[in-house]
C-alpha cells in the first residue's frame, strides 16, 4: 500500500467543512489532485481554498446545493475527476448516489450500493444480522393482525424476553405509543393502552416489543474491508457522552472493555461486514449492557466524524486506506498485526451557546487559536475570520488528544480545550470541561444518559470578570483596535476598528514585543 | 484615558495612565474598592497581548466587533460591552450597526448619506418569526448600507454603517 501509482489522479469531494479539509489533505499527500464543490454561503471558506479546483454548485441550502446528486456528478466529470468521495452526512450514504456515480464511470469511494441499502434499513439489517449470527436487541413483532389477539400473542413473547420491555407502535416515531414496562404484571395494561394510541396516532394498532436495555454505552467498531475478501477491524469507539443523541466525546479503547469481550465483538463487527460483502471502511455500532451483552445497533456505511481517535491508536490513516481500497488495493495488514496503542479522545467543538440551551450560536470568528502540543490534533473546517452560518451543522472543529492512558488524555483533554481561544462566537468548551473534569467521566463511569444524570442542568459558571481581562479590554480599546489582526475580506472596508483605519500615534507600553 | 464595561454588577471603569514602565491602571468597579496595578504591555502578535505584572505576567487573545470586545485568557473567554451609549461623540460610538440575531433583512429604511436622528429605524429584520427594528443609537450619517433587502444575515453581521 506504499506506492501511490496509478491509484487516481483527480478526485472530488463531495463535501464542506472539516471533512472535506481532511480528504483534501490526505489526497494533496497521496499526490492526487483535488475538486472542491461549495455554495453560496461557503464561498472562499477553507475547504475551497485548499482544493486545486472549486466548483460552485448553488445555494447555501443543502437540497440546492450538496445534496444535488447530479450536478455533483456533471461537475466531477467536467473536471477530469476519476473518483468521488462523499464524506460523511449529505450524500455519504444514498446508495442511489453511490450507482450514479458508478453509472457515470466515475469511481464511489465508499461500499457498494447493495450494502449501503441493506444496513439503511432498519428491518432489513436487523434480519440480515439475526442469520448472520450478531446478537440483536430481543425483541418481538407480532403475526397476529386482530388487536386482541395480537395481546395474547405479545404476552408469551414477552415472557421470553423479561422486563423491563419497550412496548412501541410498528408505524412509530415521536415516542408516541411507547411505554417502559418494569414489572410483568403491567404488561397488559400497557400492551392495550399502546394500541389505542397507536391507533390513534397512526391508524394502525399494530405494537412490537424490544428489551430496553437499561444505562447502556454505545461502542461500535471501525471495519476496513477490501475488494480481495478481507475484512479486519481496527478496535472500539465508546461513544457514550452524547447530548441529545448526538455524540460530543468519543474515545478509544473503551474503559468496558476486556481483551476477551473486544475480540468477540470485533468478531461480531467483522460477521456484520461480511454478511453484507461489505467493502470499504465502515462502522458497526452497537449497545453493550452494564453485564457485558452487546447487540447490533446499525451500521454506517461510511467515514465516521470521530475516526480520527482509531488513527491516533492504531496509526492507521483510514482516509488513505479508503482510497486505496476503493483503487483496488488489498488491506495490507492482518487482523493480528493491528494493535492499540495509549488512548485517544475527541471532543467536538460546536458553535452553540450552553447559556441559551445550547442553540446554534452563529456570526464571524474573530480569531480562532488551535491548541498545539505533543498528541494534539485539530481537525477544523474553521479558521479565524469564517462565517459560521445558519445553515449548517454548527461544528467548528474536532479536538482530538492522544495519552499514554486514559488518565493522561483526559488530563490533555482539558488542557488542549483550555487553550483553544475561539472569539467572536460561543462555543461549547465549557460545557465540554466539563464533562472531562467530572469525577465520574474521569472513572470511566460512562452510559448514553451520562449527561442527563450527571449534567442535566449545567449552565456556566457566571464568574466575575477578572481585572485582567478588563485591562487586556481596555488595552484593545485605547490601541483603537489596532492591536487586532485586521478582520479578513469583506469585514474590512469600512470597519472603523479595523487596523487599517487607525493612525496608530499613540504609544503604548514597549512595544519591542 | 478610561473605558468603561457593562457588567451584572454595575459599570466598571477602567482608568489608564502612561506611567515610566508601561502603564498605572486602576480598576474600579461597583462593589469593590479601586485596585491600582502596574503593567506593561507587550504584543507578541496581532490579537494577542501579553501584560506584564510586578510578579507575573498573563497572556491574553483581544478580538473586537462593532462594539463587543473579546477576551481571552485563564482558559476562559468574556465579553466586553460598553455601557449603553449616552451621545459620545461619533468618532468613539460610530460605526457599524450590527444583527442582535441571524435573520433576514426585509427592508431598509434610509439610503446612503443621508442625515438620521437618534431613534431612527434604519433597518427591519426578521428573525426566528420576529421582527426587529434596527434603529440608530445617536445622531449621525448614513455612511454605508451593507445589507438589502432579502439577504440573510448571521448574528453580529454588520448592517449599517453610521458616521
Amino acid at each position: 500500500m506504499s506506492s501511490t501509482f496509478s491509484l487516481f489522479r483527480k478526485i472530488l469531494i463531495a463535501n464542506r467543512g472539516e471533512i472535506a479539509v481532511r480528504i483534501i489533505r490526505a489526497c494533496q499527500e497521496m499526490g492526487i489532485r483535488t475538486v472542491a464543490v461549495y455554495s453560496e454561503a461557503d464561498a472562499g471558506s477553507l475547504h475551497t481554498t485548499l482544493a486545486n479546483e472549486a466548483v460552485f454548485i448553488g445555494p447555501a441550502p443543502p437540497p440546492e446545493s450538496y445534496l444535488r446528486g447530479q450536478a455533483i456528478i456533471e461537475a466531477a466529470l467536467e473536471r477530469g475527476c476519476d473518483a468521488v468521495h462523499p464524506g460523511y452526512g449529505f450524500l455519504a450514504e444514498n446508495a442511489d448516489f453511490a450507482e450514479a456515480v458508478r453509472a457515470a464511470g466515475l469511481t464511489f469511494i465508499g461500499p457498494g450500493a447493495e450494502a449501503m441499502r441493506i444496513m439503511g434499513s432498519k428491518i432489513a439489517s436487523r434480519r440480515m444480522m439475526e442469520q448472520a449470527g450478531v446478537p440483536v436487541i430481543p425483541g418481538y413483532h407480532p403475526h397476529e393482525k386482530e388487536p386482541d389477539a395480537q395481546v395474547t400473542e405479545l404476552l408469551a413473547a414477552a415472557r421470553a424476553i423479561g422486563c423491563p420491555i419497550l412496548v412501541k407502535a410498528s408505524a412509530g416515531g415521536g415516542g408516541k405509543g411507547m411505554r417502559i414496562v418494569e414489572r410483568a404484571e403491567d404488561l397488559p395494561a400497557a400492551i392495550e393502552s399502546a394500541q389505542r394510541e397507536a391507533l390513534n396516532a397512526f391508524g394502525d394498532p399494530t405494537i412490537y416489543l424490544e428489551k430496553l436495555i437499561s444505562r447502556p454505552r454505545h461502542v461500535e467498531f471501525q471495519v476496513l474491508a477490501d475488494h480481495h475478501g478481507q475484512v479486519i477491524h481496527l478496535f472500539e469507539r465508546e461513544c457514550s457522552i452524547q447530548r441529545r443523541h448526538q455524540k460530543i466525546i468519543e474515545e478509544t479503547p473503551s474503559p468496558a472493555l476486556t481483551p476477551e469481550l473486544r475480540a468477540r465483538m470485533g468478531e461480531a463487527a467483522v460477521a456484520a461486514a461480511r454478511a453484507v460483502n461489505y467493502a470499504n471502511a465502515g462502522t458497526v455500532e452497537f449497545l453493550l449492557d452494564d453485564e457485558g451483552r452487546f447487540y447490533f445497533l446499525e451500521m454506517n456505511t461510511r467515514l465516521q466524524v470521530e475516526h480520527p481517535i482509531t488513527e491516533l491508536v492504531t496509526g492507521v490513516d483510514l482516509l488513505k486506506a479508503q482510497i486505496r481500497i476503493a483503487a483496488g488495493r488489498p488491506i495490507p495488514w492482518s487482523q493480528e498485526n493491528v494493535e492499540q496503542r495509549g488512548h485517544a479522545i475527541e471532543c467536538r467543538i460546536y458553535a452553540e451557546d450552553p447559556a441559551n440551551q445550547f442553540l446554534p450560536s452563529t456570526g464571524r470568528v474573530l480569531r480562532a487559536v488551535e491548541p498545539v502540543g505533543p498528541g494534539v490534533r485539530v481537525d477544523a473546517g474553521v479558521i479565524t475570520g469564517d462565517e459560521i452560518s445558519i445553515y449548517y451543522d454548527p461544528m467548528i472543529a474536532k479536538l482530538i488528544v492522544l495519552g499514554e492512558d486514559r488518565a493522561d488524555a483526559v488530563r490533555k483533554m482539558d488542557w488542549a480545550l483550555s487553550q483553544y481561544v475561539i472569539l467572536g462566537v460561543t462555543t461549547n468548551i465549557p460545557f465540554l470541561r466539563a464533562v472531562v473534569q467530572h469525577p465520574a467521566f474521569v472513572a470511566g463511569d460512562l452510559s448514553t444518559d451520562f449527561i442527563e444524570r450527571h449534567l442535566a442542568n449545567w449552565t456556566p459558571e457566571p464568574s466575575p470578570i477578572p481585572d485582567e481581562a478588563l485591562i487586556a479590554g481596555a488595552m484593545l480599546d485605547l490601541s483603537g483596535g489596532s492591536m487586532t489582526i485586521p478582520p479578513p475580506s469583506s469585514s474590512t472596508n469600512g470597519d472603523p476598528y479595523s487596523a487599517w483605519n487607525v493612525l496608530d500615534s499613540f504609544r503604548i507600553g514597549d512595544v519591542r514585543s | 484615558m478610561e473605558f468603561r464595561y457593562a457588567s451584572p454588577q454595575g459599570e466598571i471603569t477602567v482608568q489608564l495612565e502612561p506611567s515610566e514602565h508601561g502603564y498605572s491602571v486602576v480598576v474600579l468597579r461597583p462593589d469593590r474598592e479601586p485596585v491600582t496595578y502596574k503593567v506593561d504591555l507587550r504584543r507578541p502578535e496581532p490579537g494577542r497581548v501579553l501584560l506584564c505584572f510586578d510578579d507575573h505576567h498573563v497572556s491574553a487573545y483581544v478580538a473586537r466587533d462593532g462594539h463587543m470586545r473579546y477576551v481571552a485568557l485563564y482558559g476562559e473567554s468574556w465579553r466586553l460591552e460598553p455601557p449603553k451609549p449616552r451621545g459620545r461623540g461619533a468618532s468613539e460610538t460610530g460605526g457599524g450597526l450590527s444583527a442582535s440575531m441571524p435573520g433576514k433583512v426585509l427592508d431598509v429604511l434610509v439610503s446612503e448619506g443621508e442625515e438620521v436622528k437618534a431613534g431612527t429605524p434604519l433597518v427591519l429584520l426578521e428573525a426566528m418569526k420576529m421582527e426587529l427594528r434596527i434603529v440608530a443609537p445617536q445622531d449621525g450619517v448614513v455612511h454605508r448600507l451593507r445589507v438589502q433587502p432579502g439577504a440573510v444575515v448571521a448574528q453580529g453581521e454588520t448592517l449599517v454603517e453610521l458616521r
